[in-house]
């Protein structure tokens, strides 16, 4: 992004927040009247296992077919008692890249787990996932949650802190960048009050190596803290802003962003996000190398028949002060289809901008397969 | 303020040479409109947006413009939807139970007008037939007056306890008594 662009860029997000008539792992449903996530997922920030509502209200706007009671668990054959929430998802992604003159195809199953959940009395919530993503065996969730009423609730535990936009899609350059890509759930301590209006989400972060993956990202050890504050708008959008401050024993780091998902009109959704991070390299070795940079990430789609949407995808990185990014940026169409109860699939085509390389452009393709039970 | 006035010397003109013409009491009929409600269900605050329903009816006033002596409004209950086919139709079977109730009825009470003059915003009493109950309600209106109609907007809550509605459930998700209501239609006088 050119310097004549930026301000350009800023004014068009902050005008489609501001005029906005509607974050999380299926946030364009928002635009559903879902402002929050906890009416559909037991986590009160979203993702993971669904509760009995998410699934049954899933039927009405999710999938292309599908027939009342069809997502329940495992097809509904297994009634599950109404304390117990479980699911479990595979996904498989067949993923192409031309870049510097190099091909790379690779074809594989990045996650299989499985989740369950159970309500103890009326307030308290216990969650543990267990999985395999890309031969990694992992506990990506597992807290206990605790919703004194509907204003309050108080969780601790394994989980993403609900910093930004929270996609199931790991790999765009918000999530991935700033420490939110898979496997780097850490341990924390949360607060949430919540109303008709918004929420304010506090998180204090307690990562820890043996927990949060720092085989993946020594950024999973970070320690500190993340606050999340977000309105409600005319019932189908959701805009607000996120601090993150975190220490670790390589990083330090502060991170200041704003998102927007809202619906436009019945069949079109705006979702965008924009960050900035600044950061230091810790080790004395490292001369204390500093980075400042503006990311951003975001799409406009269009749901041309139930279940079937259609996007248009901006992600970019543009380093400001910079001893440790490259400019990069990704650009391009996707497809997500949800055709049934239990099956989605995704295709993403994007040409890619990364400045570390000699011969920085190039191509994506993207094909995912998924399948929750 | 000063437009406020100007309308509403315009509306008392205009109305009270329609008066004439039609005697002592004037008919504003309901032309086109749109009636919504908005519910919230908890956990998760999901905002329930029900859409589609049509007001019918009238409106009479005096000659004079200093009052309405009645009103009365229906809304066919199976015209909402929620956006969610399900959820709409466990709406109208079991809680509104629209076969057997398919209409909401509101009667308004008559109203002086302050200073006689047709007013920007007032507070208007009635009673609201819903559900086979029949309540009292007060609904914030706001009046603009135009060339021979009026366009009006009001707003009221109402208890779904009062009108012995079920409160509504679905799978854990409890939807809060209190539901708004919000409507917008605009008046024509009645030809003689």
């Amino acid at each position: 992004m050119n310097r004549k662009s930026f301000p350009a860029f800023i004014t068009f997000f902050f005008f489609a927040a501001a005029f906005s008539t509607a974050a999380h792992a299926f946030p364009e449903n928002v635009r559903h009247g879902y402002a929050s996530c906890s009416s559909c997922h037991v986590s009160p920030t979203g993702g993971g296992v669904l509760t009995e509502y998410g699934r049954k209200a899933s039927e009405d706007f999710l999938t292309t077919w599908g027939r009342e009671g069809e997502n329940g668990f495992l097809w509904n054959a297994v009634q599950l008692p109404s304390n117990v929430a479980a699911g479990a998802n595979v996904r498989h992604i067949s993923y192409k890249r031309d870049l510097d003159g190099v091909r790379t195809e690779k074809r594989f199953i990045m996650q299989v787990e499985g989740e369950v959940a159970v309500k103890l009395g009326s307030k308290v919530w216990v969650d543990f996932s267990r999985g395999g993503y890309n031969k990694f065996e992992q506990t990506q969730r597992a807290y206990v949650l605790v919703a004194p009423n509907d204003n309050l609730f108080l969780r601790a535990g394994k989980f993403f802190v609900p910093y930004g936009i929270y996609e199931a899609d790991h790999t765009t350059i918000t999530r991935r960048e700033l420490g939110f890509d898979q496997g780097m759930e850490t341990i924390n301590t949360e607060i949430g009050l919540q109303s008709e209006t918004g929420e304010i989400i506090g998180d204090v972060i307690l990562g820890d190596s043996k927990t949060g993956d720092a085989s993946i990202d020594p950024r999973s050890k970070d320690r500190g803290v993340m606050i999340r504050a977000a309105s409600y708008y005319g019932g189908k959008s959701q805009f607000g802003v996120n601090l993150l401050s975190t220490t670790g024993d390589f990083v330090d780091r502060n991170a200041f962003g704003a998102f927007a998902i809202t619906g436009l009109g019945e069949r079109f959704l705006y979702l965008g996000e924009v960050d900035f991070e600044q950061k230091k390299l810790v080790s004395s070795l490292s001369g204390r190398k500093q980075n400042s940079a503006l990311m951003s990430h975001q799409r406009v789609s269009f749901e041309a028949t139930r279940g079937l949407h259609v996007s248009a995808n901006w992600d970019s990185l543009l380093p400001l002060k910079s001893d440790l990014h490259t400019r990069q940026w990704s650009a391009g169409p996707g497809i997500q289809w949800f055709p049934w109860p239990h099956f989605e699939f995704s295709v993403q085509a994007a040409k890619i901008y990364q400045g570390a390389y000699s011969d920085p452009r190039g191509y994506d393709l993207k094909m995912m397969s998924h399948l929750w039970l | 303020m000063t437009r406020m006035i100007r309308h509403a010397l315009y509306a008392a003109l205009v109305f009270a040479a329609a008066g004439t013409a039609l005697g002592n009491s004037l008919v504003y009929k309901i032309t086109s409109g749109t009636v919504t409600f908005l519910a919230t269900g908890k956990p998760g605050f999901l905002r329930i947006n029900g859409e589609g329903g049509k007001p019918a009816g009238h409106f009479t006033m005096d000659a004079g413009h200093s009052k309405v002596t009645s009103g009365d409004i229906t809304v066919h209950l199976d015209a909402f939807e929620t956006g969610l086919a399900t959820r709409d139709r466990h709406m109208k079977e079991k809680y509104l139970e629209t076969k057997k109730f398919p209409d909401a009825i509101f009667k308004a009470a008559p109203l002086a007008f302050k200073d006689g003059k047709v007013p920007g915003e007032t507070d208007l009493k009635g009673t609201l037939t819903l559900h086979g109950v029949t309540k009292p309600v007060t609904a914030n209106v706001k009046v603009t007056a135009k060339k021979f109609a009026m366009q009006i907007e009001a707003d009221f809550d109402i208890v779904l306890s009062d009108f012995k509605i079920e409160i509504p459930e679905y799978a854990g998700i409890t939807v809060a008594e209190k539901v708004k209501v919000h409507t917008a239609f605009l008046t024509k006088v009645q030809k003689p």
